[in-house]
């Protein structure tokens, strides 16, 4: 038993100060949380908390564990990172929200039920949403509204699901025993991870929020809220084997997307669903190679993307530019950002001496070995894609193609620290992985990546990757950057819902005109039978001479006395 | 500012030569060690795998074709997806 504490509330409580610090002192004090808990985390014991009593439930605040702590560590690193990358980053707002989010991040991987992960999963929404506003921009404060809207439904899709699944079986552990089992509130679940983990149509938040978030703020979003579902799904549905398909899925499609995006945020996002992919895919195959392979990825992927990401925030920062239409020749410039990126973009390309080498090929493994050749088929064809879009394109149209003209400083020291030190792990997984990598997994590993079929296979794919590249271009065939939009699944809720309640809005007026145009007729139609018999012309408000109503009256009389004469 | 390295077109051929010297080493690694392996009988290089990778150069020949498909469907996609920048804000 350990204790009650979660390292998380290191970040997230110590993100309440920073707005009261100023200067060199705020600094300080931030890059010391994550190193603080980063040093209590290594001094907690493997093991899970006490019980905590809560309504009726007993909550498991703290599990620790193989799986839990190399998700640990890696977010420890990201926050450190991001946090040396925003040093410059002047508000306060935004510097907390990250230092909340990065601490939710790691509350959530080291929560031992469902209901401490609701909590933290719903921490990560709401902070991370201010990584995003704080671009403060209409566009950024539109984009973040969506995204919240999103975030927020996959916390209340995660808390029916927690409940309902409670109700059935008693339980609230967060493990596959407990959610490996069929029913409506596991789906749920699966649903409201699926959210966070970029599933296919679900996947549109981050592509539409991500690239509309500061240049600092889309580090941060890269590397936690997507981890953190994949995480979710390895520890409870692992061996789901829908996820083979779903993970299929988001490997191939968004590099589609990725050739024909203008945005090299957004081509980053897109490509960050197609690695989530390979993820998924070790996840549903659920073979202890696989899940391993699927987690160090996880782990390889948080530092090369944040690489990139940050590679292109210091472009963004430095020229205010991020359209690959408007960019290019800024190797001058940026040498030195230039050759970051580049790393970058080797290491999720999967060169050999680079981290993508060591574990994607794991995933891929695992797919033949079980069987699944068609899986296999399509992983190497995203293998392909992501070199040619991720590796090939964003550094070529960012720092290299035509020169756009743009003359500017070289980013700043400290975003080159950042970045030099995300390099620097990418580089040594990919020269070393049996250094650090693969003594963090789950199981045992049993996997040699240095062989010379895989060398060979690999280099094969990506050299003639690089060949057809040179060939689409110089031809002329490959598609131009173009200042545009791509229709993707947000033109549902950005357009299609919007025009369909238009179009009911209008139905609506329509039905409600003629309603009231047909009453108004009818209702004329009764007012003026009344008028007609009652008006001042009516046949019943004539006035009448008194001696006629005296006969009248008579008549009456007359009348009773013969009835009642008996 | 100075001209960088690449405003030299002789620099950007050298990198384009290197390129292509580098794919032709790989197809011929490739078909020397299947003709080795097969008629010689050396143990293989690179082992088979996946279904078809036997094939000398099967990985070069699925990296360009696959690139190609990848570059030329999503050109024919933008006719579909593509819109313009102020589409949603509109």
């Amino acid at each position: 038993m350990i204790g009650n504490f979660p390292p998380a509330l290191i970040m997230i409580l110590g993100a309440l100060l920073v707005p009261l610090l100023r200067g060199r002192v705020r600094a300080a004090y931030m890059l010391a949380l994550p190193v603080v808990s980063f040093g209590y985390l290594l001094s907690l014991p493997q093991g899970v908390s006490a019980p905590l009593p809560l309504f009726g439930y007993e909550l498991t605040v703290l599990r620790i564990d193989a799986l839990s702590l190399l998700f640990g560590y890696l977010f420890h690193l990201a926050a450190l990172i991001g946090l040396i990358y925003a040093l410059r980053v002047r508000g306060a707002a935004e510097q907390s929200a990250a230092l909340v989010y990065a601490g939710a991040a790691i509350g959530a991987v080291f929560a031992g039920d469902l209901i401490t992960l609701f909590v933290f999963w719903e921490i990560l929404a709401v902070s991370s949403v201010f990584l995003i506003w704080s671009r403060k921009t209409e566009r950024a404060y539109r984009a973040g509204m969506r995204y919240l809207v999103v975030q927020v439904a996959s916390g209340v899709i995660l808390l029916a699901g927690i409940a309902w699944n409670a109700q059935r079986t008693g339980s609230i552990a967060f493990d596959a025993s407990n959610l490996g089992a069929l029913g409506e509130g596991t789906l749920l679940i699966f649903i409201a991870f699926g959210i966070k983990g970029v599933f296919p149509l679900l996947h549109n938040w981050a592509t539409d929020a991500y690239p509309e978030a500061t240049a600092t703020g889309a580090v941060f979003l890269s590397a936690f809220t997507t981890k953190v579902a994949v995480y979710a799904l390895a520890r409870g549905f692992p061996g789901t084997e829908i996820l083979i398909v779903i993970g299929t899925a988001m490997t191939a499609f968004p590099i589609f997307y990725a050739v024909i995006e203008n945005d090299l945020r957004r081509v980053l996002v897109y490509s960050m669903i197609n690695q989530i992919g390979f993820m998924m895919v070790g996840i549903g195959i659920g073979t202890e190679l696989a899940i391993n392979g699927a987690v160090s990825h996880a782990f390889n992927d948080v530092l090369f993307k944040s690489l990139l990401f940050m590679s292109m925030g210091a472009v963004l920062y430095r020229t205010g530019k991020i359209n690959g239409s408007e960019l290019g020749g800024l190797y001058k410039s940026m040498p030195a950002t230039t050759v970051l990126c580049m790393i970058g973009a080797a290491s999720i390309s999967a060169f050999p001496l680079f981290s993508g080498f060591v574990s994607k090929s794991m995933v891929m493994s695992a797919a033949l070995k079980e069987g699944y050749g068609w899986v296999w088929f399509v992983l190497l064809f995203a293998s392909a894609g992501v070199f040619h879009h991720a590796g090939i394109k964003i550094p070529f149209f960012a720092f290299f193609a035509h020169d756009s003209g743009i003359r500017c400083k070289e980013a700043p020291r400290n975003m080159l620290i950042a970045m030099g030190i995300a390099a620097g792990f990418c580089i040594f997984n990919g020269m070393f992985p049996n250094a650090l990598l693969y003594r963090l997994l789950p199981y045992e590993v049993d996997y040699i990546p240095y062989t010379s079929t895989h060398v060979i296979s690999q280099l094969q794919l990506l050299f003639f990757s690089a060949l057809c590249f040179t060939w689409l271009k110089l031809s002329g065939l490959y598609p131009p950057e173009l200042r545009s939009v791509n229709l993707d699944s947000d033109w549902i809720y950005r357009r299609w819902l919007p025009d369909l309640a238009g179009v009911a809005t209008r139905l609506g007026t329509g039905l409600r005109d003629s309603t009231l145009a047909l009453a108004e007729r009818a209702l004329r139609g009764t007012l003026s039978g009344v008028y007609r018999h009652h008006g001042p012309e009516g046949v019943l408000a004539r006035s009448w001479a008194t001696g006629s109503s005296v006969i009248w009256v008579c008549i009456l009389l007359l009348l009773c006395l013969i009835i009642y004469y008996r | 500012m100075k001209p960088g390295l690449f405003d030299e077109p002789r620099n950007v051929r050298r990198v384009l030569r290197g390129l292509y010297t580098v794919c032709a080493v790989f197809v011929l690694i490739d078909v020397i060690d299947f003709l080795a392996h097969r008629f010689a009988g050396s143990p293989a290089l690179r082992h088979e795998e996946g279904p078809l990778d036997w094939i000398p150069g099967y990985y070069g020949i699925y990296g360009f074709v696959a690139c190609a498909a990848l570059v030329l469907i999503a050109k024919e996609l933008r006719k579909i997806l593509m819109r313009d920048e102020d589409y949603y804000d509109r």
